[in-house]
């Protein structure tokens, strides 16, 4: 059997098997999918450079299936995570109702995920992308009543994003006749420009409502906000890239680079591109500033992923060889610590059961793995060297200077220094400051949440050292997939035409210099005292048990004063204004459909004695 | 070059400090006080910590410093010290000089003391108000130069006629008031206002870490001053050169501090987006043109 189809078959069969088996004690649910997804895992990484393809016929239809070098980017990118999500659900999870549910949704998920990347073909690209926004959708209602709003918001996104997929495929399939990618790549550059619109702008809500692109976003935070941890972290790092892998698939792919000649250029970019970009930079501009003022940890990580996906979309937007590369290590460093961030917060909730920033504080001694995770994670969020998330936005940067696109640079530079903020209100609010009482007693979470967290701050370390490693693969999947010459890069140099870093050199001088401070300073003084939470300057006062000393609640009031103005719209209020317009204008129809029997009797007399004078006229 | 940065530093604050004196008709503390001041916390014997991030923060607040240092050029005469600068650029150095902001920041934090939240909180407020002028300047210069090294810069202002303080005005106002921020001077002390939440981030700390939290912000005033000097005044050939035109920049700030009271919070954050943003927008299209 082919190794792409054992793959497929593999992930189904499981999340089906795990499912019913599953009933009969919940350890075997787990024990199947963690070997289902290992396997798999071990099948779709042993294609790479292989480009393995399955094809048949259904319904006159081609159905083509195959592993290129940006399906294996991004497949195991799933696999990895879903492994990790996987294994952190298995205490996550324990002792909660309907596991049963849970995990097999939580398969089926990573199974249409693996299906998306996979497809060759529109048809099989479709219905692996509803496959997995019904499981998802799945996963939002989990906590069912509670969760009845955000789970409607997300599926109506999803259904307008899908129909508009739908049309975009009915379009090319009158046009071409056929929904094989590759024979769409040769027939795109014979559309005429009316229709490129339109399909660019049709795929663009399809792929922009999954990446939560501005203002498509709406469904994110209530979505990321409702559903199981877990799930929120695979729902940030897996199932969010999957627009831009879709992104991907209609800026380099579909239309392969022939954009250019059928529209006007921007600095070197066709127009399309540069739209994208702007979207992408408002976004990221936008989401951070609403991410700065949430009281609510999951929230606030919702946007600053929608933020993150700005840059990335940006950086597709770009249209260069380094904007994609620097697209493509964002989206990977992305998904490292957004995971790692959902995870850690899904610890919190998991000890302290809120997610609220003014009901926690100082779990720092308590929780001390879930702090150094959270911070490496802000570290990488906030790009800061040494670590990777350095790396992704000096090469969109260096893109967006060398190709003189000076605006959307200062746009996206002021986002990344907002990012600062939230970032630091998210750890501080949570791990530093003043503890409450009742946290006094809690303990760090188990090793199987502990591990995938610890393992990907690691990541996130290597990569920052050694970012070569996988610039080289995206490289590869540039030059192989759309012809563009890969991102120049030896070692640990980063190269552009403008500059240049030298990721090692960075880091050793941090290490060293801190070592080298760290060992002095403490072996020149004795040790220090410490001394008690509340012991502090409180000018002479001496605070009483109850008095509340963590400065939690609206942490950055001086911004949103500062920013009111922006605060005040919001797309999601726009859309409820249409929504409820829309239904005033449909309520016309009750005085039709009145829901009176003798209304309607009184329609079918009245039709009957139309049809009577009507049939003896006509006859 | 760290110890230098930092005896530098902490004279320059020290000649400030007599200044505003003599300006307010006092006598003023005598100009080495500062190091001295730094040298007693040094001998102390004991101090007391609040935790771990409390412990860590000024040494990573000081490798963060050190390591800025590091990437920009000192003396690019003939007898040039460039450190590491050729090994990263100028992105590199804007986003490697929030290290240790960051650090000192989490260490405040773990202090427990809701003074040091306000005024990390409003820091980093009024950061995001002064790094969109200053981000704009950089652009400028960058986009002039055709290039992110610093290095490459400094090689272009071979004359003074073309130092980018002659050649791009625009980016320089832009960047001087974004300095007034960076710098947290009178007008911009919001963060660390010692009449309102008793001197903010630091006021936790004390022996060995007030100590070394002095010594980095001796040493960060010099990051910023020659970074400033080697982006707009054509970097410096001499030692004494490079003294005379970091302490010209130093006491710009200084004087506009002198006799301007301090703004309001949201007002300290929104000022940079009014007219040192437009200022440099200006100066941004002109470049483009």
């Amino acid at each position: 059997m082919k190794p792409v189809a054992l793959v497929l078959l593999i992930l189904f069969g499981s999340s089906i098997l795990s499912y019913t088996l599953g009933k009969v004690h919940s350890l075997i649910e787990n024990t199947i999918a963690l070997i289902a997804l290992l396997w798999a895992g071990t099948v779709f990484a042993m294609q790479y450079g292989v480009s393995d393809t399955f094809s048949f016929s259904m319904a006159g239809f081609d159905i083509v299936w195959r592993i290129s070098i940006l399906s294996w980017f991004f497949g195991m990118m799933a696999f990895i995570i879903g492994l990790g999500v996987v294994i952190y659900s298995m205490a996550f999870m324990k002792d909660k109702e309907r596991i049963g549910y849970y995990c097999f949704a939580l398969c089926i998920t990573i199974a249409g995920t693996i299906g998306i990347v996979v497809s060759a073909d529109l048809i099989s690209f479709f219905f692996f992308w509803e496959i997995m926004t019904w499981s998802s959708f799945l996963m939002v209602i989990y906590y069912r009543y509670e969760a009845q709003k955000a789970g409607i918001k997300y599926f109506v996104m999803s259904l307008i994003g899908a129909y508009s997929m739908l049309l975009a495929i009915f379009l090319i399939y009158s046009h071409t006749h056929s929904t094989r990618f590759d024979v769409l790549t040769v027939m795109w550059e014979n559309f005429s420009s009316g229709l490129q619109i339109a399909l660019l702008s049709l795929f663009f809500v399809g792929f922009g409502v999954k990446a939560a692109i501005m203002p498509l976003h709406t469904w994110a935070p209530d979505a990321y906000r409702i559903s199981p941890s877990p799930f929120t972290a695979f729902f940030s790092g897996i199932l969010s890239k999957m627009g831009i892998f879709g992104l991907i698939l209609l800026f380099y792919v579909f239309s392969a680079g022939s954009l250019a000649a059928h529209f006007v250029t921007v600095n070197g970019v066709a127009l399309p591109g540069y739209l994208l970009a702007w979207f992408g930079a408002l976004t990221a501009l936008i989401a951070t500033i609403i991410a700065i003022v949430q009281d609510d940890a999951k929230r606030l990580l919702a946007y600053s992923s929608v933020a993150q996906l700005g840059y990335i979309a940006l950086g597709i937007g770009l249209s260069s060889s380094l904007g994609l590369a620097g697209a493509m290590f964002h989206a990977v460093n992305h998904t490292i610590f957004k995971v790692m961030l959902f995870m850690a917060v899904g610890a919190v909730i998991y000890r302290t059961g809120t997610y609220k920033f003014s009901e926690l504080g100082g779990l720092i001694t308590r929780m001390p793995y879930t702090f150094f995770v959270v911070l490496l994670g802000i570290i990488t969020l906030a790009g800061i060297p040494p670590l990777s998330g350095f790396v992704g936005k000096w090469m969109l940067y260096e893109a967006l200077l060398q190709q003189k696109m000076v605006f959307l640079a200062i746009v996206t530079f002021a986002a990344s220094t907002a990012a600062f903020l939230y970032c630091y209100r998210l750890i501080f609010t949570i791990f530093l400051g003043q503890r409450p009482e009742r946290f006094d007693h809690i303990k760090e979470v188990p090793w199987s949440m502990r591990a995938p967290m610890l393992l990907l701050s690691l990541l996130t370390i290597y990569l920052g050292m050694y970012p070569y490693h996988l610039i080289d693969l995206i490289g590869k999947v540039e030059s192989t997939l759309f012809g563009i010459v890969p991102v120049d890069m030896s070692q640990s140099v980063l190269f552009s035409r403008m500059g240049s870093v030298n990721t090692l050199t960075v880091m050793n001088i941090v290490g060293v210099v801190f070592v080298l401070v760290f060992v002095l300073f403490n072996t020149l003084y004795k040790r220090s005292r410490k001394v008690v939470l509340k012991d502090i300057h409180t000018s002479g006062e001496v605070p009483g048990p109850h008095i509340n000393l963590h400065y939690a609640v609206d942490f950055y009031q001086p911004f949103s004063r500062g920013v009111s103005a922006i605060l005040k719209r919001s797309a999601d209020r726009l859309y409820a204004a249409i929504g409820e317009n829309l239904e005033n204008l449909f309520d016309l129809m009750r005085y039709i459909y009145t829901g009176n029997g003798q209304t309607y009797a009184m329609y079918v007399v009245i039709f009957l004695a139309l049809l009577f004078v009507f049939s003896q006229w006509l006859v | 070059m760290p110890f230098v940065g930092a005896a530098v530093g902490l004279t320059y604050m020290g000649i400030g400090r007599k200044i505003i004196a003599r300006v307010q008709h006092r006598y003023g503390p005598p100009i080495f006080q500062n190091i001295v001041d730094v040298l007693k916390l040094y001998s102390k014997k004991t101090a007391i910590t609040h935790g771990v991030m409390f412990h860590l923060a000024p040494n990573l607040a000081i490798t963060g410093t050190i390591s800025t240092l590091m990437f920009i050029p000192i003396l690019s005469g003939d007898y040039p010290i460039r450190l590491f600068s050729f090994q990263g650029d100028l992105l590199l150095i804007m986003y490697i000089m929030v290290f240790g902001c960051l650090a000192m920041a989490l260490g405040a934090g773990q202090s427990g003391n809701p003074n040091s939240a306000i005024g990390v909180s409003r820091g980093l407020t009024q950061m995001l108000g002064y790094e969109i002028p200053f981000v704009i300047a950089l652009v400028i210069l960058m986009v002039q130069n055709n290039t992110t090294s610093l290095l490459d810069i400094i090689a272009a202002q071979n004359t003074v006629a073309r130092w980018n303080i002659f050649h791009s005005p625009f980016a320089f106002i832009a960047a001087m008031f974004a300095f007034l921020g960076m710098m947290g001077n009178k007008p911009f002390d919001v963060p660390i206002a010692p009449a309102e939440i008793a001197s903010g981030p630091p006021s936790e700390f004390g022996g060995k870490y007030l100590a070394l939290m002095q010594t980095n912000r001796g040493m960060f005033a010099f990051v910023k001053l020659v970074l400033y000097t080697d982006l707009f005044l054509g970097g410096a050939a001499t030692f004494v050169a490079l003294l005379v035109k970091t302490f010209a920049l130093y006491l710009v700030q200084l004087f506009v501090g002198i006799v301007n009271p301090r703004f309001r919070t949201e007002q300290s954050m929104t000022f940079f987006w009014k007219w040192p943003s437009v200022i440099g927008l200006i100066g941004l299209v002109l470049v483009l043109l």
